[in-house]
């Protein structure tokens, strides 16, 4: 699995106009600065939202189109954001001189050499966007909507959309030159069912790299999506305890994400917020567990890449491998003051903002194991099926899960019962000793995005198979 | 900092007024400056600062389709670095767009109170004085801010439609998110905190802090959680905004309208035969110091606070002029802010009934269309005790009618709310 390399990735007309803009600044500010980066990026997209009571369309959530420039002078690292071509370059010059705090004292980081690289990406794309008419996108979703819409009387709505973008990211120094274009299609469908008043809701994304050749999965949805929000209709709260579960591959991704990924962002580790740091090189999780991180360890994923917002190649991190805490995942910055190698993790939610250490595609390798067996070695416990969100807590190591639903499973077997909502919490160096069985299953979803606590939100994908663990639910 | 941009705000607006097929427009013009200061405890990590400028613009087209009125809505950003020529060729397609958009038609703001107002930006002196409050008395060899981000913004927005609203107004922001850690017998603990203002105040900044700190260090004594069945439980602070924003949904008539809420006006919406305190939520534009005030909605309509439900019966329904116009009820407005008024629970009525009160969860969550809410608990008291880990949840139709509220109130980013809301019956999934 890695992101193939193209040698002339074709960038939007914006950025191919403002590149000699970018060489200037560079040019000018290299006089004064020692370390000169700036990074454009362009993404544009629209979103066609359908549903019984409303039809748009409007700016991709993602959109957004602007540069930020990034200096380094006596120790310090400083930053500036804009989003428009400024006439006079001291403009530029100007922003970059903070006044200086009397009061507090600045970090001094090593000066940074940046080895001479060009490189470019181009993403795959079979039905680029741009191929359709709105009408074809509107009519594509009517006929969802009726088909959804005729499945039960119990359907109050049914929310549609359909999400394209294209990615330009071009990333300028005195000594790279990398740029990058893909597309990413986003459907939902979010169905909401009521008896009397009883009312429930299922939720399906779908997203990858790619063209509209996605919306076909999206269209064989509907019908599943529609009777699992049925289902719910029947669904009870599940009584508080510490049960044996399987968690899908979703739910294996929710685990491998909010456990133990964020625990592994090493501008956690220069804080001393990561609670993993005494735990590199030692066990800390069963010999089961196998877990990654990276750009370029998954295909054409929501958080595949060529380079990160830092100009750092992205790569396949192995975080834990039988069990052992290998390595933790990187911004540049981070791997400066920690005097590791960067991992190409410094990722930014637009040119607007800081660049952090954040997770890419990040999953559980699969074992040997089945779905099957795992049922059938549990007396009592779940089924957790669907996720909804989750938070992390790196330095104390508790874990926050809201999953959607869940089966119950009775000797060995399910019986239909569905418990909904499930919040699952414990502590994870418990939940991931525990884990006695993993399948052979293997899958990955993005259609989301995962924020740094309660703010950052980047396009990420996560996953595995199914695995067996003990965990607290209420 | 001198703005170029490759094409005039008059040149576009001046366009559209030709286009016949554009039926109605509104343009949302906003300026923001930032000053970012990022600590790795009281040494400074990096500074950044931001200058952009945003262009928001929806365009309506009429149609006729068999005697009924249609009115379609396409949304689009114009970026500052577009020229003339290429606003004008993305406007066109959105405008041939919208005729696919088969939403019933719905008028927009016609009138506003053209009254622009201005709040004190946050100069370079200012910002030194509000971190100097921040970590002004947090150095202990126990513990402080870990870490902490503050971001002073000033934006100015101005919005204008087709049918004469133009109104603009600046907004100061101040953002803090400071991470706060104390060494406890068995392991070192955080708590990640907000601070949200408009201006300086350090002596709110330095008494805000004081409470954090009070609370990582109650983190730090802290022991597991107990299980515990239909209990008696207290939550304070956001998680009693986020509670309670769920009567905000179910009275908003995009809800109401979707039938994603069944709350109609006249009618009680805190369950039948209530035995608690009666819920009164007003929507408001304005509260002191509050980053999200603003006078005038999205749309450019003058808000005045506005009632929506009283003593546990919906009043009235509030949300963009589409949906209030759909229903057939008065324009209203899209609110920024939430004041629920206070109740009858003394701290000495709480001391008597031995309930769980939580103070921080990781992520309190309420869900508006069920009502089931749920946290995993980061900082509470069970017996008095400082308690941490286990979660708590339930369904807020199982809570209603007996929820106090506290006759103490207090104010955070998303409004008025009382200090602390008393729940029964509710589970703890602990030790």
């Amino acid at each position: 699995m890695s992101v193939p390399h193209s040698p002339n990735a074709t960038l939007s007309p914006f950025l191919q106009r403002a590149k000699p803009m970018m060489q200037s600044i560079i040019a000018t500010l290299e006089k004064e600065y020692a370390f000169v980066s700036i990074l454009g990026t362009d993404v544009a997209g629209t979103r066609y939202g359908l549903s019984r009571y409303d039809c748009t369309i409007r700016d991709a959530l993602w959109n957004s189109r602007g540069f930020v420039i990034r200096v380094y002078k006596d120790g310090a690292f400083s930053e500036y954001a804009f989003n428009h071509i400024p006439d006079d370059l001291n403009e530029i010059s100007e922003a970059l001189k903070f006044s200086k705090l009397r009061s507090f004292e600045s970090f001094q980081y090593p000066e940074y050499e940046e080895s001479p690289l060009v490189d470019s990406y181009t993403g795959p794309c079979l039905i680029r966007p741009n191929t359709w008419t709105v009408s074809q996108h509107i009519d594509a979703m009517k006929n969802m909507l009726a088909r959804g819409l005729a499945i039960s009387e119990a359907v109050v709505d049914l929310k549609l959309a359909i999400e394209e973008t294209e990615w330009n990211k071009l990333y300028l120094s005195g000594k790279r030159e990398l740029s990058q274009n893909y597309r990413m299609v986003q459907c939902y469908i979010n169905p909401i069912v009521r008896e009397g008043e009883n009312t429930k809701y299922a939720f399906r994304g779908i997203a990858r790299q790619g063209g509209l050749e996605i919306v076909e999965e999206m269209e064989q949805a509907i019908e599943p999506t529609l009777r699992e929000a049925l289902m719910l209709l029947k669904s009870e709260p599940i009584p508080p305890g510490v049960y044996e579960v399987i968690c899908s591959p979703e739910i294996s991704g929710l685990l491998a994400h909010e456990a133990f990924g964020h625990g592994v962002e090493m501008d956690m580790f220069v804080k001393r917020r990561a609670k993993s740091v005494a735990y590199l090189g030692k066990p800390i999780g069963s010999p089961l567990v196998r877990m990654h991180d990276g750009a370029r360890a998954a295909a054409n994923q929501p958080g595949s890449y060529l380079f990160d917002d830092e100009g750092v190649l992205g790569s396949d991190t192995t975080i834990i491998e039988d069990g052992i805490f290998k390595s933790g995942i990187s911004d540049l910055l981070s791997a400066l003051r920690l005097k590791t190698p960067p991992t190409g993790n410094g990722r930014r939610e637009s040119y607007e903002r800081k660049a952090y250490a954040r997770m890419t595609n990040t999953f559980f390798q699969p074992g040997k194991q089945t779905k099957d067996e795992m049922i059938r070695s549990i007396s009592d416990g779940v089924l957790l099926e669907k996720m909804a969100s989750g938070m992390e807590d790196p330095k104390n190591w508790g874990i926050q899960c809201m999953i959607h639903y869940g089966y119950e499973i009775k000797d060995g077997r399910v019986t239909g019962r569905v418990f909904s909502p499930i919040i699952m919490t414990g502590y994870v160096p418990d939940l991931l000793a525990d884990i006695s069985m993993v399948s052979g299953d293997f899958e990955l979803s993005g259609s989301g995005a995962c924020g740094k606590g309660y703010k950052e939100f980047v396009k990420v994908s996560d996953g595995g198979p199914y695995i067996k663990t003990k965990a607290r639910l209420g | 900092m001198a703005r170029d941009r490759a094409f005039a705000v008059e040149d576009l607006v001046n366009w559209m007024a030709d286009q016949r097929a554009l039926s109605d427009w509104r343009l949302t013009v906003k300026r923001s400056d930032t000053q970012e200061y990022f600590f790795i405890r009281r040494q400074l990590d990096m500074r950044r600062a931001k200058n952009v400028e945003k262009f928001d613009l929806v365009l309506y087209r009429d149609f006729e389709e068999k005697g009924e009125f249609y009115r379609g809505l396409y949304q689009l950003s114009l970026h500052p670095t577009l020229s003339f020529s290429e606003a004008k060729t993305m406007i066109e397609k959105g405008i041939e767009s919208a005729k696919f958009l088969k939403n019933p038609y719905f008028p927009i703001p016609e009138e506003s109170r053209v009254k622009g107002f201005e709040t004190t930006q946050t100069s370079a002196f200012a910002a030194e004085v509000y971190l100097n409050a921040l970590f002004d008395g947090m150095e202990d060899p126990e513990g402080g801010i870990n870490s902490c981000e503050i971001v002073f913004e000033n934006v100015t927005t101005s919005i204008r439609n087709s049918r004469g609203v133009f109104v603009s107004f600046t907004s100061p922001r101040i953002f803090a998110e400071v991470v706060l850690d104390w060494k406890g017998e068995r392991e070192e603990v955080e708590l990640i905190e907000y601070l949200h203002a408009q201006t300086v105040d350090a002596d709110s900044v330095r008494k805000e802090m004081s409470q954090k700190r009070y609370l990582v260090q109650e983190r730090a004594k802290a022991r597991p959680t107990r299980s515990a069945r239909e209990h008696p439980v207290v939550l304070s602070r956001e998680a009693v905004g986020e509670f309670l924003s769920y009567y905000a949904f179910q009275t908003s008539a995009e809800s109401v309208y979707q039938k994603s809420s069944l709350a109609q006006p006249g009618r009680p919406i805190q369950g039948m035969n209530p035995t608690g305190d009666l819920l009164t939520l007003t929507m408001v534009p304005i509260l002191e110091n509050n980053p999200n005030s603003c006078l005038y909605d999205q749309e450019g309509s003058f808000l005045e606070p506005l009632t929506v439900i009283r003593e546990g019966e919906a009043r009235e329904l509030w949300g963009e002029r589409r949906f209030t116009f759909y229903l057939g009820r008065q324009a209203t407005g899209y609110y920024p802010l939430m004041k629920v008024g206070p109740g009858t629970m003394t701290r000495e009525d709480l001391r008597e009934r031995s309930a769980v009160e939580v103070a921080r969860f990781s992520d309190f969550q309420i869900d508006p269309l069920t009502g089931d809410f749920a946290g995993e608990i980061r900082l509470g008291w069970q017996n008095g005790h400082p308690v941490t880990g286990g979660s708590l949840s339930g369904n807020i139709h199982k809570v209603e009618t007996s929820m106090r509220f506290s006759n103490e109130t207090m104010r955070i980013e998303k409004g008025e709310f009382p200090a602390f809301i008393y729940l029964e019956n509710l589970d703890i999934s602990g030790q």
